[in-house]
């Protein structure tokens, strides 16, 4: 084995899990981040020869997660979600004992779109600056903070509107 | 509020992220997937260099022939000849020189039109119809990113909508080329045959979506040609093999099946389907730099380097006559289109438009078989 299939396996063994768990935050399930996280790591393998700065490679692994995401959900998500001629009905008030297991900002985490989702993900978990996350974007600066602005205004209006659909269930159930 | 709402945010995360168990080594899966990745490359290219010789041959000899034929120069266009641009670092679009309009047909919201030479097809009245919490979506307008691919009288048109939605609202519609609706294809877009007389769907016969059928429809009419049985829920064309139709119920789960329209019937073939690569321009980042983006025309195996930052994913690069692309960029929340030569040479073919809203596209390209 030649030094440059060393230095991946070496990357791989060292940074899967990571790449993993970031792949499943843009995605929202385990066998898609498997799959993303699989597709990126080979074309990274494609243009291992000529990556010079090893400690860039997680930037352009993550690009080309990004990227690959957009595209699947641009190509065959959509069709998925699209599925349906009716907007399905309100899931009822959840039973108590859900409350303690839910994560309510997850779940509206997974109801973002892929960009915006890719921007809180970035931020928040990958706590990249916002020149960072534009760069892994490809995007710019002030997309970046307007997608973040939104982002958090859907999450507080939604968690506020959550909160006041959970009070009300706990009341009306007292 | 915010540090409450960022702070409970960074926590979800960082909890649902420590929930993903480590699994086995992706390694040896990645090498493999690499090598058919590279694989099918070779393939694209080899079969296009035999293209080009198929053309070029013949070509070539009938010129060795005729040694009387009078050189004819060509047309000379209105078009001004791109700028060089140097070969590395940011070029600004704005600085860009401005050339002609595209004579590949593109969409632009300015009109919320398509355009192709002097053709242009409204969109404008293409209407969603659509309630869906508390916004009321009244036209394409709307639509954050719109898309479309040719037909032979028209174009299949895909809006997907809106701000706030989550871009998760779609609509399709079969359309001629004076914008008349043939058919709304609805909330479930289609794929095109490559000639693109042919159109390919799901409907269902239940208001609960769960007894799907796949249909065929003639583009130039919008009529139905064919129509499966009842297959089941949560289908979705892929593409066409020949006259067949590829369907699948996930994008990465069960293996796609062939709807035989002429014979009716529904088969597991032994061998993958897998869905032909786009042939033509593709984009690709050049030596894991993130803003140079390089071009690789399939019939050459250099890429050629292209300065353009920040390009759009909105349709792919589309070829305007030989040794030209046409393509979507943007810059600083604006987007142009632009014309590069295999040399990296530039030009703007359109101003520069501040799309909508966020997310939304000034222009997009027409898709090739499919409409996104």
């Amino acid at each position: 084995m030649d030094e440059a299939a060393d230095s991946f396996s070496e990357y791989v063994a060292a940074r899967q899990p990571a790449l993993v768990r970031t792949a499943y935050l843009l995605t929202g399930d385990h066998h898609a981040a498997e799959d993303l996280v699989q597709i990126s790591l080979a074309k990274t393998y494609l243009t291992w020869h000529r990556i010079r700065d090893i400690g860039k490679v997680d930037a352009y692994v993550r690009r080309i997660m990004i990227n690959e995401h957009t595209a699947w959900w641009r190509r065959a998500w959509r069709r998925l979600e699209r599925s349906t001629d009716s907007i399905p009905e309100r899931p009822g008030p959840p039973a108590e004992s859900d409350f303690a297991d839910r994560d309510e900002v997850w779940e509206l985490v997974k109801t973002l779109s892929p960009r915006q989702r890719a921007v809180v993900v970035l931020r928040y978990y990958e706590d990249l600056s916002e020149a960072d996350t534009a760069r892994a974007l490809g995007c710019s600066v002030g997309t970046v903070k307007s997608q973040t602005s939104r982002a958090l205004a859907s999450l507080r209006t939604r968690l506020g509107a959550t909160g006041a659909s959970s009070t009300t269930a706990e009341e009306s159930a007292t | 509020m915010s540090n409450h709402v960022t702070n409970r945010l960074a926590e979800s995360l960082r909890e649902q992220a420590g929930r993903v168990a480590p699994g086995p080594s992706m390694e040896e899966a990645a090498r493999r997937k690499a090598r058919t990745i590279r694989r099918r490359r070779r393939i694209t290219t080899a079969a296009s260099c035999l293209a080009v010789l198929a053309i070029a041959a013949p070509f070539g000899l009938s010129r060795m022939d005729s040694p009387s034929k009078t050189d004819i120069a060509p047309i000379d266009t209105q078009s001004p000849k791109p700028a060089p641009t140097p070969a590395s670092g940011r070029v600004e679009l704005a600085d860009l020189p401005l050339g002609d309009a595209p004579s590949v047909p593109y969409y632009s919201a300015s009109d919320i039109s398509i355009h192709d030479g002097d053709r242009v097809t409204p969109l404008g009245h293409l209407r969603y119809d659509l309630t869906y919490e508390s916004t009321r979506l009244e036209t394409i307008a709307t639509g954050s990113v719109v898309t479309f691919a040719p037909t032979p009288n028209g174009y299949v048109v895909e809006a997907a909508c809106c701000d706030g939605l989550g871009n998760r609202v779609t609509r399709g519609w079969l359309i001629d080329a004076e914008g008349e609706v043939l058919r709304d294809l609805g909330p479930r877009i289609p794929v095109l045959s490559t000639d693109g007389r042919t159109l390919a769907g799901v409907g269902y016969e239940d208001e609960r979506f769960e007894r799907g059928y796949l249909y065929t429809l003639d583009t130039t009419t919008g009529e139905e040609l064919s129509r499966s049985a009842v297959i089941g829920k949560g289908l979705f064309p892929t593409h066409f093999v020949d006259d067949r139709v590829a369907f699948a119920s996930t994008p990465t789960g069960p293996k796609p099946r062939v709807w035989d329209p002429r014979r009716n019937t529904i088969s597991n073939p032994d061998e993958p389907v897998e869905e032909p690569r786009s042939e033509g321009p593709l984009l690709l980042p050049i030596g894991g730099r993130h803003h140079d983006l390089g071009l690789r025309v399939d019939s050459t195996s250099q890429p050629v380097r292209l300065p353009i930052a920040d390009l759009l994913p909105v349709g792919e690069p589309v070829e305007e006559g030989a040794e030209r692309v046409v393509l979507v960029a943007s810059a600083d929340g604006r987007h142009v289109l632009v014309r590069c030569t295999m040399d990296g040479e530039c030009e703007r073919a359109s101003e520069l438009r501040r799309p909508g809203g966020p997310g939304n596209t000034a222009f997009s390209l027409q898709s090739r078989g499919r409409v996104n």
